[in-house]
């Protein structure tokens, strides 16, 4: 690996084709001669051309296709995506895990990539010592001093750059090697923009098939919504029809003969299905007026309550003949809202007859109205019939009534929640049906109060995904926020409860290091100040805000004003959303403010029921780990270095006295004390970028998490203290409870130490294992601060005896792999076999 | 002997004049507000002749025809379909159903007792 070159070139990428990589290159072509590949491969390049393929094994095709043609090492291609602006790693040939780590861990930004090729044109070797000038991030290639980077001019390019390759140059080349290859690279990079715009077509035009069934799906679903018009229409208005003309007939026919108290009933017939007909008319003029945006909202001041007692009294005989009991809750007596009242009195008239319709003699039905920040509240919930699950969306369709397919045992044409749909969407306010709380459904509407418009939530992707992480959870949320609010700059910020300060969890359009770093207190700042008073602040120059920090550097501010409203639930402030630099350029408006205090109410329950979900989820991943565990302690499973250690764990115990009792637990404790990280994403772990103080929080909590479990497989109480108090301090600097000296029990500042040899002793993320001397160094060092000083001696006297036997386990390729039938350390009482 | 009739329909409108004028015209008439209901005083009763509605809960018209017409001992029935819909759609699943007469709402009653003399007629005949 001494003289090793690498040939690096930028490559462009544009049309259609795609590069095919059989694996079995004949040896001798390893390392070719300057330009015999061009000639000599071309006609087999051509052979190689495929149509097809999915963009990855395309990618890795190339990578491969070209480091076996050139005779190279290692290559690496990177693409360019335009979303986060960077090049991306997505195909390597040749490198090791460690390698294909570092490389993704390098970010290489469009800046970097542009002023290389300013500086030295578009087609150019980069040597040694102005690689080493240069910022470029994929030095981490190097491995020898001399090399050079190639940069291609990109073929038929669209907009920018779209990628690059990087290529080692094969040992023993001649120097001038890698610009001989130029032209060949060329060529190659040609071919390879090619394959990957083909892959990516062949992408889109997936997408599009999966569009198109969508779209012949929902042909369908209207081509059934005409078959239902035609039914629901057809009996609703034909049925009173026939008896009016029954009726009429037999009148006229029998009209000497029959008796006066027959001609009466008759006539009342006639009359009661008229109004029927009428009725039904009327409904469906009413829906195609609303839909013909004929009808004009006149909105007024009014109060809810009032009009929701005369609508309730107009019901009240045909509740009492349903045998229904009718319960209404509401927190006040008086529920200002703004609306059109024949609207208005039209949806609560039809939410209720609905209820009454759907529901069996002796059921009840509860009407419930809330106040929100924004927006009222209403909520009509029967214990009838119910709605199935999948026909919860459906039923606010024209002429969709559930139970059609037995055949409407339930009067009515399907309107009523289509003409309560378009009223209330008229008002700027949402309507959704739910399932009730036992069984019946539960109709609710959200009435803008302030005349604000909200909006349905578009976090469609949580609907199907059942493993969804709370940062996406949260990019979700928060591109929601800028979407909605059409601005460039907006924070999600949420109050940590144990350190009472206020973090950014999630934002769009802030830099990295300001989300992770603002922390606030209560009060503090313009957020602090919105936690502290409950209350939204529409700022109209922040610069002159005495609250303004300016921690948020100024080069954020296109604009100077700012919204900051409170995330309330149950009247406490659970977090901050902060909006600013509006993509019209304009100032924010008291518009804006209401806006996005609708949306601090969604976000609320969208987080309340994200919260119940990862509760669920966490349960599940809980007693699967605690399985797990029973199932690892019945093997004693684990790495043969960490049983090593955790044997010195469970000696110094005993030498320090321990009872039977304790030494049990501590032996138990030893193998199991990282049961909680089971619960932590595995992404977190992995990463290598400083963690976010929520991902700090969630691996922190891992102490806890572990103690649950346990507990979950009913261990002893003793063990729990281990678990729990493993990562506490002796000078009281650790958690959860920063306990200090003897307060923390000895078990668990025992596994303070074995975790953290263990950990030192083994390769992790971003950084190599420890050797034995810097241990032993630093836990010297750390005697009486993090390690307990009376522990410390005694385990260094052990793991120094044990030397030999560790280095051997260190020296052993992916150890931890490896299983150890009988634990070294077992507690065997005296006096049992 | 009086002829019985089996009149079904879940509106009990249609359902009270139907038994009126049938009744008026010296029938014995008894009634079902629904399929099952009708398909069980078919078995129960033996009716001369049944006049079903086609939208109703539980079994729709069609069912209970297809039903009484698979039966030996009701398949000699004659059944008459009412129904609101009157595409040549539902009036050929009618005919697939095994009625014998497929009458569309808003109906004529005495177009529909001439309907169940001619029916009735014709059974006797045979």
């Amino acid at each position: 690996m001494s003289n090793v070159l690498f040939h690096v070139a930028l490559i462009g990428i544009a049309a259609v084709a795609y590069w095919v990589w059989k694996r079995h290159t004949p040896h001798s072509r390893r390392v070719p001669d300057g330009n015999a590949w061009p000639a000599a491969g071309s006609g087999e390049l051509g052979r190689r051309l495929l149509q097809g393929g999915e963009l990855s094994q395309v990618l890795q095709n190339i990578v491969e296709g070209v480091r076996a043609t050139l005779g190279a090492e290692r290559v690496l291609l990177r693409l360019y995506n335009s979303r986060t602006r960077l090049f991306e790693p997505r195909a390597f040939a040749g490198c090791d895990d460690q390698l294909i780590h570092e490389l993704s861990n390098a970010d290489v930004s469009l800046d970097q990539v542009t002023s290389l090729m300013d500086t030295v044109g578009s087609q150019f070797v980069l040597g040694g010592d102005a690689l080493e000038r240069s910022v470029f991030p994929d030095r981490q290639l190097r491995r020898a001093r001399s090399w050079g980077i190639l940069l291609c001019d990109l073929p038929a390019a669209g907009s920018g750059p779209q990628g690059y390759l990087a290529v080692e140059v094969p040992p023993g080349a001649p120097a001038d090697w890698a610009t001989s290859q130029e032209q060949t690279l060329s060529c190659m990079a040609a071919m390879a923009s090619l394959a990957i715009s083909s892959a990516r077509l062949h992408g889109r035009l997936e997408q599009k098939g999966v569009e198109l069934s969508l779209a012949s799906e929902k042909l369908k679903d209207v081509q059934k919504l005409k078959d239902n018009f035609v039914g629901v229409v057809s009996h609703e208005l034909r049925t009173p029809l026939t008896s009016i003309k029954a009726y009429a007939e037999m009148m006229s026919r029998a009209m000497e003969s029959a008796k006066p108290e027959t001609v009466s009933e008759f006539t009342k017939v006639i009359l009661h299905e008229s109004d029927r007909l009428e009725q039904a008319f009327n409904d469906i003029l009413k829906v195609s007026e609303l839909e013909n945006s004929r009808a004009h909202l006149i909105t007024d001041e009014m109060d809810l309550m009032v009009m929701l007692r005369e609508v309730l009294d107009e019901q009240r005989d045909e509740f009492r003949q349903a045998e229904l009991s009718i319960a209404l809750e509401a927190p006040t007596e008086v529920m200002p809202v703004r609306a059109d009242r024949a609207g208005l009195r039209e949806v609560l008239f039809h939410l209720l007859e609905n209820a009454r319709k759907f529901t069996e003699p002796g059921g009840r039905v509860i009407l419930r109205l809330r106040h929100g920040v924004s927006a009222v509240r209403i909520e009509v919930e029967d214990d009838g019939v119910g709605i199935p699950e999948d026909e919860l969306r459906r039923v606010f369709e024209r002429f969709h009534q559930v139970d059609n397919g037995s055949t409407r045992r339930f009067g009515g044409q399907g309107l009523g929640l289509t003409i309560c749909r378009d009223i209330v969407r008229r008002h700027g306010g949402q309507i959704w049906a739910e399932a009730g709380q036992e069984k019946g459904a539960r109709i609710v509407v959200l009435l803008p109060s302030k005349g604000v418009v909200i909006q349905p939530m578009q976090l469609k992707s949580l609907d199907a995904s059942e493993k969804i992480h709370r940062e996406e959870f949260l990019h979700l949320l928060i591109s929601f926020v800028a979407e909605t609010m059409q601005v460039h700059t907006t924070s999600l910020m949420l109050v940590d409860k144990a350190d009472e300060r206020l973090y950014v969890e999630a934002a769009v359009g802030l830099a990295d290091d300001i989300v992770r770093s603002v922390r606030l207190r209560k009060g503090e700042a313009i957020a602090g100040h919105v936690w502290e008073t409950n209350r939204s602040l529409l700022i109209g120059d922040i610069t002159r805000d005495p609250r303004f920090t300016g921690r948020l550097n100024h080069a954020q501010y296109k604009r100077n004003s700012l919204l900051s409203v409170p995330i309330l639930r149950g009247g406490d402030c659970i977090g901050v959303l902060n909006v600013n630099n509006k993509n019209s350029g304009e100032d924010c408006g008291e518009e804006d403010l209401l806006l996005l205090e609708a949306i601090a109410a969604r976000a609320e329950h969208a987080l309340r029921d994200f919260d119940v979900f990862r509760v669920g989820h966490r349960r599940l991943v809980a007693d699967n780990a605690a399985l797990s565990a029973i199932i690892d302690l019945g093997r004693g499973r684990g790495s043969r270095l960490r049983h090593r250690l955790g044997g010195m764990g469970f000696d110094t115990g005993r030498r320090l006295g321990l009872d039977a009792a304790g030494l049990r637990q501590l032996s138990l404790g030893l193998r199991i004390y990282d049961l909680g990280l089971s619960v932590v994403d595995a992404e977190i772990l992995r990463k290598v970028t400083p963690l976010t103080p929520g991902e700090r929080r969630s691996v922190d909590d891992h102490v806890h998490a572990g103690a649950e479990l346990a507990q979950g497989i009913e261990l002893p109480p003793g063990i729990l203290k281990i678990l729990v108090h493993h990562h506490e301090n002796s000078d009281g600097t650790g958690y959860p409870d920063g306990l200090s000296g003897e307060a923390i029990p000895l078990g668990a500042r025992i596994v303070r130490l074995v975790d953290f040899a263990h950990g030192a002793l083994t390769d992790r993320p971003g950084r190599l294992a420890w050797d034995l001397d810097s241990l032993e160094e630093l836990v010297e060092r750390e005697s009486g601060k993090v390690f307990c000083p009376r522990v410390t001696p005694i385990f260094l006297g052990l793991l120094r005896e044990g030397r030999a036997e560790v280095e051997l386990l260190l020296k052993q390729p992916s150890e931890t792999q490896r299983v150890c039938e009988e634990p070294e350390f077992a507690y065997v009482p005296q006096g049992v076999a | 002997m009086k002829s019985t009739i089996l009149v079904v329909d879940d509106e009990a409108y249609i359902l009270n004049i139907l038994d009126f004028s049938l009744d008026s015209e010296g029938f014995q008439v008894v009634t079902a507000a629904d399929g099952e209901q009708a398909l069980f005083r078919a078995d129960e009763l033996k009716p001369d002749l049944i006049i079903l509605d086609v939208m109703m809960p539980k079994l729709d018209g069609f069912e209970v025809c297809r039903a009484i017409k698979a039966k030996s001992e009701t398949k000699h029935i004659p059944v008459i379909l009412l129904s609101a819909r009157d595409s040549e759609k539902d009036k050929r699943k009618g005919k697939d159903a095994g009625c014998d007469r497929y009458i569309t709402k808003p109906f004529s009653p005495n177009r529909l007792i001439q309907c169940v003399q001619e029916l009735l007629g014709s059974t006797k005949a045979e």
